[in-house]
């Protein structure tokens, strides 16, 4: 089995960093954007598994950048797990809305974080399969 | 009854019956008194809990009784008069006498409930009066207490010639009673004889003396609403205790019978109807006018509440932020510490240590903010060198600039920049400038920091070559925290508080801070703070020689020109004065104007605002010179960036000496006619001072006592500046145009509206806060107050009219006040104005001895006095302008603290108690 990728899209480095460090342990491949538009670039050539959203970014922010990869076919069936520091209910749901699969809400525990894209990863392959 | 009995007994012959058929007259007799006696009593004493209608009825029985003993007694005069017979003006529209059966009194009844406003309901009285009664006339009157008068509401029968007269004649109180007293009472209502003479002790004085010359307005009500001969039928509507709230007044010919036992009851019944229908529409209206006041306090408070919901949740995004981070790294480290190689985990602490470090920094600028915004952070306000802390801080940054591979550079003039402020703000929001430009400029990157003066404003630059922002985003940074943040956009990602901070500490030093994008990539945020440097021409021709002279000149400028800018919030002033020699205007002194404007500046006559003011002698007042046609193109070489000009003449002995200009920013509030008043006033006292000045070097005076004077007002102008008092004193200043005020005393009351409790600075703060009652000396010294603010002034008076409104606003109208107990018109108007202004104001503002009141309560209050303490002239324009604008004032009210919001949910509370 391939290791699989996921794309983490934080402006905020110190984070995107860690995260990185994080799923590149677990053998993810792992790619940082640091904006939407970022994002949008990087989605096709490294055609993630999974995108860790932030919502608040520059230039694009996180619920647009995600209701633009719902738009295409592509990416329907990607895994993208929003998480945003404004975290109230009004926001979650604005997350769930513009098409995330789920919303992480800041300060959370990597682990947590880790072991829910793998189960969502291990059940959309198997169904997959 | 007992006659007819005894009649009856006559019938019979024999003495014997005769005698039976008496006794048994007088048994009968006996207990119909003592049962009259009985329901007497019954009414006497339970009285107050039988219900209205019912007691309305015994009234009207009673009455009736009693109106025919009257209609009996007048026709057997009648008839042994032998009158002529009499016309009779109605056909077949029923006779009083006829009354309403049961059925009809329902039927009225039921339509009168169908009417809900107050106008229709009366209208629909009167009219079921004349037509259900068949009275010719009907007048209905309603007493208002505001004007202490029963003022006409409903007519029937009238033509429009009567209906204005009776509308413009005024029923007092007294005229009420008149009628009350002198007629002749039944049951609740009063049948009032045109014969009678009614009016011995009127209001008006006669005409003449001879009553031959009286005319029937003379008398008022009795004649104009009996019209002629008639006799009428005055019932009173009698609201809570018996008060009379109203009347109506039907005219009864004098060939009608006199009204029936039924149609005596039901006026009674209506006028009660008309009662009720009164205090619910009153209830329905304090409702109502509470209801919009509960949804303007309401609204405010939802603004309050989204600011701060906004606010909790921006900044609770802020401290999340680091958090994360802090935990993310925190957890990573302890999970993976044995496999880490050293450089990542000292990496992994050192993100952990920087992280905790900005979420320490986002506490202490929390803290600032709220600080800042709640006025309780103590600015120590001193006169720096802007030049000095720029320097200072660029000296600080270049060292970490170079660290991080920037280049640093700047620009700062050596010459000394004086501003008046808070240093450590100033130095706070500066470096958080630079922090910011050097966090978003990657290297190979640069950072500019400029400070240059241009214009009476400093203005620092600090310019980067980093990320940029979009557009849209430039004027959002600074609000973040105070405004719904639709885009979840971040572009100055962990920036904090800091810029919400700069904009708060900015804009308390008048200043402004905006950011730009460049051009050639980055931004460049800019902050302006007014220099409000005060410079005295150097290069006077004419400048004494003598030092100790000199100064005494110098401080005269500048206590003048403070003065000016103090009391009319101006950013740039100047006082220009003709240079005779060379037929130009110069600046001899300004505030917000750079020295080499100052030294260099000729205003030739015409030219500019201020060389138009100098040829005209008129004040000029422009409130945008952009939309103002009279000077497009126009470019003052002082003009800069303010919009707001007001430009007035020093005249003395009628001719133009100088010229006097404010200059308002285009951010900061247009000047208006209020402060073309109170500049002319004070150019008026400037132009005198100059005078004295004059008188001084010649050796005439004394210039201490100038410039005490001046101080003085210098004391007024500061802290008082508040949006009630300006407010206030506004309303004041309008009475005193629609009272038609001239010029010159509408000059006199804008300066003396802001002076008037200058005396008041010099009563001992002790005896002011005192709460329990004032001794008698105390009281004097209090009441003392009134002179000192008129000898405060009176140095720089040029005449007497500030002086004595000063003097005199606190005499009452009835002549109870102080200090001269002047009476009535003898008080001078504007003295009267200026005595409502004082007394809202006080009753709005807390004192020690008692809260502030609602508006509310405090017009009620103005309004019970008017008459004894407030002139009956000036109180209701002046009322009227408050009811106006009450919801200003309520704004500023409830501006003023939770105190006074508090005050008004507390009211908004009461009233479903008033149901």
């Amino acid at each position: 089995m391939a290791s699989p990728r996921i794309l983490i899209v934080d402006d905020e480095q110190t984070l995107a960093r860690v995260l990185s460090f994080a799923f590149t342990n677990e053998a993810y491949r792992v790619e940082v954007a640091s904006d939407g538009i970022d994002c949008m670039n990087k989605i096709s050539t490294f055609e993630p598994d999974a995108v860790l959203m932030d919502i608040m970014m520059p230039k694009l922010d996180g619920l647009e950048t995600i209701r633009l990869l719902r738009q295409h076919r592509l990416h329907r069936g990607l895994l993208i797990v929003a998480m945003s520091a404004k975290a109230l209910p009004s926001d979650e749901q604005a997350a769930l809305d513009a098409g995330a699969d789920f919303f992480v809400k800041k300060p959370f525990q990597v682990a947590k974080v880790l072991e829910t894209v793998l189960q969502r990863l291990a059940v959309s392959r198997g169904s997959r399969e | 009854m007992v006659w007819r009995a005894l009649h009856l007994a006559e019938l019979f012959s024999d003495p014997r019956w005769g005698w039976v058929v008496a006794l048994c007259a007088l048994v009968a007799l006996f207990l119909v008194a003592n049962g009259f006696v009985r329901q007497r009593w019954k009414a006497m004493g339970l009285g107050s809990r039988i219900h209205a209608r019912e007691r309305a009825l015994q009234r009207a029985q009673r009455s009736a009784r009693e109106l025919r003993e009257v209609q009996a007694a007048r026709a057997a005069e009648e008839a042994s008069a032998e009158a002529p017979p009499r016309r009779s003006a109605r056909g077949d529209v029923p006779s009083p006498v006829d009354g309403l059966d049961r059925h009809r009194t329902f039927e009225v009844l039921g339509r009168l409930g169908q009417f809900e406003q107050l106008p229709e309901l009366f209208r629909e009285i009167v009219r079921s009066v004349g037509e259900e009664f068949g009275f010719e006339r009907a007048i209905l009157r309603v007493y208002n207490p505001q004007t202490r008068l029963f003022e006409a509401r409903a007519f029937h029968g009238c033509d429009d010639e009567l209906v204005s007269r009776i509308s413009t004649t005024d029923v007092t109180l007294d005229c009420y009673a008149g009628m009350a007293r002198r007629a002749l009472r039944v049951g609740s209502s009063y049948r009032v004889s045109a014969a009678d003479d009614l009016w011995p002790d009127r209001l008006r004085p006669p005409r003449s003396a001879d009553p031959r010359d009286w005319r029937p307005e003379d008398f008022g009500e009795a004649r104009l609403e009996a019209q002629g001969n008639d006799d009428y039928l005055v019932v009173p509507m009698l609201g809570e205790e018996d008060r009379v709230v109203g009347y109506f007044c039907v005219s009864m010919p004098e060939d009608q019978d006199l009204p029936g036992e039924n149609t005596l009851m039901f006026l009674e019944i209506l006028a009660h109807y008309a009662v009720n229908a009164l205090n619910q529409a009153r209830l329905r209206n304090r409702l109502q006018r509470r209801d919009i006041e509960y949804s303007i306090v309401s609204e405010q408070l939802r603004e309050w509440q989204s600011t701060r919901d906004n606010f909790v949740a921006n900044v609770s995004h802020e401290l999340r932020t680091p958090l994360t981070s802090i935990r993310a790294y925190a957890e990573t480290l302890q999970r993976g510490r044995d496999a880490m190689d050293p450089a990542t985990l000292n990496e992994f602490v050192d993100v952990i240590l920087h992280e905790s470090e900005r979420l320490a920094r986002s506490f202490d600028d929390l803290l600032d903010l709220s600080q800042y915004q709640g006025g309780s952070r103590v600015q120590v306000v001193s006169e720096f060198d802007l030049a000095v802390v720029i320097s200072a801080q660029a000296n600080a940054a270049q060292q970490r600039v170079k660290e991080l591979g920037l280049e640093f550079e700047f620009d700062v003039p050596t010459e000394a920049i004086l501003i008046q402020g808070d240093e450590n703000g100033i130095r706070q929001v500066v470096a958080n400038l630079l922090d910011n430009s050097i966090k978003f400029t990657p290297p190979p990157g640069k950072v500019t920091l400029r400070l240059r003066v241009q214009g009476g404003v400093a203005r620092i630059e600090v310019e980067d070559s980093g990320i940029g922002m979009e557009e849209h985003e430039l004027s959002k940074i600074f609000e973040r925290f105070y405004q719904v943040d639709d885009s979840s956009t971040r572009s100055y990602g962990g920036q904090g508080l800091g810029l919400a901070i700069c904009r708060e500490i900015v804009s308390w030093h008048h200043g402004r801070i905006w950011a730009e994008r460049r051009r050639s990539g980055g931004s460049r945020f800019v902050l302006t703070l007014p220099v409000r440097g005060l410079v005295i021409r150097r290069s006077s021709a004419d400048l004494p020689a003598d030092v100790s002279e000199r100064q005494q000149w110098e401080a005269f400028l500048q206590l003048s020109i403070s003065l000016i800018s103090e009391l009319l919030e101006a950013q740039v002033a100047s006082i220009l004065l003709v240079d005779p020699v060379h037929d130009v205007l110069r600046i001899e002194a300004a505030i917000g104007l750079p020295q080499d404007v100052v030294e260099s500046v000729l205003v030739d006559r015409g030219e500019g605002v201020a060389g138009q003011v100098w040829k005209t002698g008129q004040s000029l007042l422009v409130e945008n010179l952009d939309e103002d046609d009279r000077f497009r193109g126009l470019h003052n070489d002082v003009a800069y960036d303010h919009r707001s000009f007001l430009s007035v003449p020093l005249i003395w002995q009628g001719r133009v000496v100088g010229v006097v200009n404010v200059n308002n920013h285009p951010e900061g509030r247009a000047f208006s006619d209020d402060d073309r008043l109170l500049l002319e006033a004070l150019a008026e006292r400037i132009s005198g001072a100059l005078e004295s000045f004059e008188r001084y070097r010649a050796g005439y005076r004394r210039l201490a006592s100038v410039e005490a004077g001046v101080r003085a007002m210098l004391d007024v102008g500061r802290e008082r500046h508040t949006a009630m008092r300006d407010l206030l004193i506004s309303i004041g200043l309008e009475t005193a145009r629609r009272l038609s005020l001239e010029e010159e005393h509408l000059r006199a009351l804008a300066y003396a509206l802001r002076t008037y409790d200058l005396g008041l600075a010099q009563v001992s703060e002790q005896i002011l806060r005192k709460i329990s009652p004032l001794t008698s000396e105390e009281r004097h010294h209090i009441e003392n107050h009134v002179h000192l603010g008129a000898e405060l002034v009176a140095e720089l008076e040029p005449s007497a009219q500030v002086r004595n409104i000063i003097l005199h606003h606190h005499e009452n109208y009835d002549g109870s006040g102080y200090p001269e107990g002047l009476r009535g018109e003898a008080i001078p108007v504007g003295a009267r104005i200026v005595r409502m202004v004082d007394a809202l104001s006080a009753l709005l503002h807390d004192r020690p001895f008692r809260a502030a009141m609602s508006l509310d309560e405090a017009v009620a209050l103005l309004r019970e006095g008017i008459g004894r303490r407030f002139c009956p002239r000036v109180a209701p324009v002046f009322l009227e302008l408050v009811a106006d604008r009450q919801y200003e004032i309520l704004a500023a009210h409830v501006r003023r603290g939770a105190r006074a919001l508090d005050d008004e949910l507390e009211l908004i509370d009461a009233h479903p108690t008033l149901h």
